[in-house]
């Protein structure tokens, strides 16, 4: 960029002649892109820069002590911009505007600044004019407006031919194309339909629409069509000479239309639409207004595929909706079945045991060794899986009960399942070792499951130990970072390579006549873990002791289906 | 050998289950408590003898048992509408109630 010399700022000597000052001027302002020219007050050129005479394809001579009049300027630009001329003459003020001027057989934008260049007693003498070319950021802003708008227009459009219609008109009205339209494949007919978006700037051009309208065109045929097939833009210079096949070849010439010009918008490698643009004039192809449609086709490409993504995204949220109105009805099912597994099934077992114990009562006296011990074990099977079955429901329980989640005192609550066990405890050698337990946010029944869980398997499991050493603790990072809380005996331990298996429901890894239950404590535990956003884990070996850890983490008291 | 529902009746037993309604009565007979239990088979019935209705609109005595044995799951009225409506009626809301159930399900505690 130029830097703007103020006149004002030269040096003393230089600054008392004008002409003295111009030559040291042009030697440094020869070296800048913008136009710089000096006016005396009659608006006559005193100099311009070598960057203004390229631009006007003059010679100094041709321009020194002219006025623009002289010189042929478009009188409406100039009328404009003597009359600020003027101004800054009579004001002694600086000032900054912009204008359009014809270059080279193109109309490019500028801004420009005027400056006064004073004499020693403060009158205006002469005034600078700063000229920079700003046809480029022009362009840009129009262009990044025009993107913007369109992307805008697809978002909040109804649907996909609304959006065209915006699409059409925005790009048509951008670049000076007095017509559009869109094209689209039919589903039905697997030809290129004229969708309803129309764009007609002249208001004239119905016998072209109609004509338009009305044919289909096969993928390959036509403007349109090869830009479909293509996927590339397609440029017709002037259709009444590009032969029958081009797109509107027969309707176009004789609406006066002749240049053509087709893109295809693309989006998850489909060609979702071809657009088309018409111009009454012949133009050959211009990569100017082609780079530009093609950001424009792309920007719009991005701009469906996100609009796929969020009608994808609403309708996974509906789907979603219905699966969890079906996981709670199907919950609610469960909740009916577990009732009647729990009335239904008691009752035989009742039965089962109620008339083996009438049995051993009433004929008791009776009965061999053998029979006895088969009714024995008739009663404990029957006890057995009486446990189970309230096992079975207490942990499907769990998983539906809702969750009050508040601020837990860990160390209160280990201490509360450690007064349970006394009994349990009575007549062993227990050590109980507590660490640090921090507070955590769960529900206070649940996690007290968990303590009772995981201490009654370390109670049951270091039973044969002369000491069971059972430590309660946590461990954590840092004081601010959630606790991995952990239960740790003594006793039997088990094979890592089975770690996973205790978590399951009836699953164990002791025969049960060595160790009794029925493997559900384990897969309760893991069941409130989890539904309290934590994990559960164990680490242990054969003969070594167990250690199982837990965490309590993200909790947000969550809904009763899991 | 009289009816039961001829005696005074000491024990109402509301049991829909046949193997239940044995054992509960051999822990009564048990207990010595041999006469005066009358069994219904469902909730309609047992409200049915309670409040002198339907066939027992005339049953003799005319008088509360002493105390009902109450099975929650029974066939066409289930043990706590039955209970329900003991406990709305002046006449029956002082009879003890001892409700016989294996559930564990929170709205069968009452």
């Amino acid at each position: 960029m130029s830097e703007r010399i103020q006149p004002g700022e030269l040096s003393a000597p230089l600054a008392g002649s004008v002409a003295g000052s111009l030559q040291m001027l042009d030697a440094i302002l020869s070296a800048s892109p913008s136009h710089v020219y000096l006016y005396d007050s009659n608006g006559r050129y005193l100099y311009a820069n070598t960057a203004a005479l390229d631009a006007l394809q003059l010679r100094p001579a041709d321009i020194i002590g002219k006025s623009w009049r002289e010189l042929g300027f478009p009188a409406g630009i100039m009328e404009q911009f003597e009359h600020r001329l003027r101004a800054v003459f009579e004001s002694g003020r600086s000032l900054t505007d912009v204008t359009v001027f014809p270059v080279m057989g193109e109309i490019r934008d500028y801004e420009y600044h005027l400056s006064p260049v004073k004499s020693s007693n403060g009158e205006t003498t002469s005034v600078v004019a700063t000229v920079t070319d700003v046809t480029a950021q022009r362009r840009a802003t129009a262009e990044t407006q025009l993107l913007l708008s369109i992307t805008q227009s697809v978002a909040e459009a109804a649907d996909f031919h609304e959006a065209l219609s915006l699409i059409v008109s925005g790009i048509a009205r951008h670049i000076g194309w007095p017509c559009g339209s869109a094209w689209a494949v039919g589903p039905a007919t697997g030809r290129l339909e004229c969708c309803k978006a129309w764009y007609d700037a002249t208001g004239t051009l119905n016998g072209f629409r109609e004509a338009t309208a009305l044919q289909t065109f096969a993928p390959e045929e036509g403007v349109q069509g090869r830009a479909y097939s293509t996927r590339e833009p397609v440029w017709i210079a002037d259709l009444a000479t590009a032969g029958r096949d081009d797109g509107s070849a027969a309707a176009a010439p004789e609406n006066g239309i002749h240049a053509a010009f087709a893109f295809p918008i693309l989006s998850r490698g489909q060609v979702e639409a071809v657009i088309t643009l018409y111009l009454l004039d012949v133009k050959p192809r211009d990569d100017a207004t082609l780079d530009l449609v093609s950001a424009v086709a792309r920007q719009v490409g991005i701009a469906i595929e996100r609009k796929y993504a969020e009608e994808e995204i609403r309708r996974l949220n509906l789907e979603l909706d219905r699966r969890i109105s079906e996981l709670q009805s199907a919950n609610k099912e469960l909740e009916a079945f577990s009732y009647s597994v729990s009335h239904d099934l008691r009752a035989p077992l009742r039965a089962i045991d109620g008339y083996s114990q009438m049995l051993e009562e009433d004929f008791g006296q009776r009965l061999n060794e053998d029979a006895a011990r088969y009714i024995r074990t008739i009663r404990d099977s029957a006890r057995e899986m009486g446990e189970l079955v309230d096992d079975l429901l207490s942990f499907s329980r769990l998983s539906r009960q809702a969750m009050t989640i508040q601020e837990i005192d860990v160390a209160a609550l280990v201490g509360e399942v450690l007064k349970e066990f006394k009994d349990e405890t009575a007549g062993r050698d227990v050590v109980f070792k507590l660490g640090d337990l921090p507070t955590c946010s769960a529900d206070r029944a649940l996690l007290k499951r968990v303590y009772v869980n995981l201490l009654s398997n370390a109670l049951k499991y270091s039973r044969r130990r002369p000491r069971a050493l059972i430590e309660i603790g946590s461990i954590r990072d840092n004081p601010s970072s959630p606790a991995t809380y952990f239960v740790k005996d003594n006793g039997v331990g088990f094979d890592m390579r089975y770690s996973e298996k205790p978590f399951g429901v009836f699953q164990r890894l002791h025969k049960a006549e060595e160790y009794e239950g029925t493997g559900v404590g384990l897969a309760i535990v893991q069941r409130v873990v989890t539904r309290h956003g934590g994990k559960v884990w164990a680490e242990s070996k054969v003969d070594g002791g167990a250690t199982f850890y837990f965490t309590i983490e993200g909790v947000q008291g969550d809904a009763a289906v899991k | 050998m009289p009816q039961l529902s001829d005696q005074v009746v000491e024990v109402l037993l509301v049991e829909d289950n046949s193997s239940d309604e044995e054992m509960t009565l051999r822990a009564l007979k048990k207990a010595n408590v041999v006469n005066g239990v009358h069994v219904v088979r469902d909730g309609e019935e047992a409200l049915e003898y309670l409040f002198f209705r339907g066939r027992n609109a005339n049953r003799a005595g005319r008088h509360a048992p002493r105390v009902v044995l109450l099975d929650l799951k029974l066939p066409k009225v289930n043990g706590l509408q039955v209970l329900r409506d003991m406990k709305a009626s002046a006449v029956t809301k002082t009879i003890p109630v001892v409700v016989l159930t294996s559930s564990s399900q929170d709205k069968d505690v009452v």
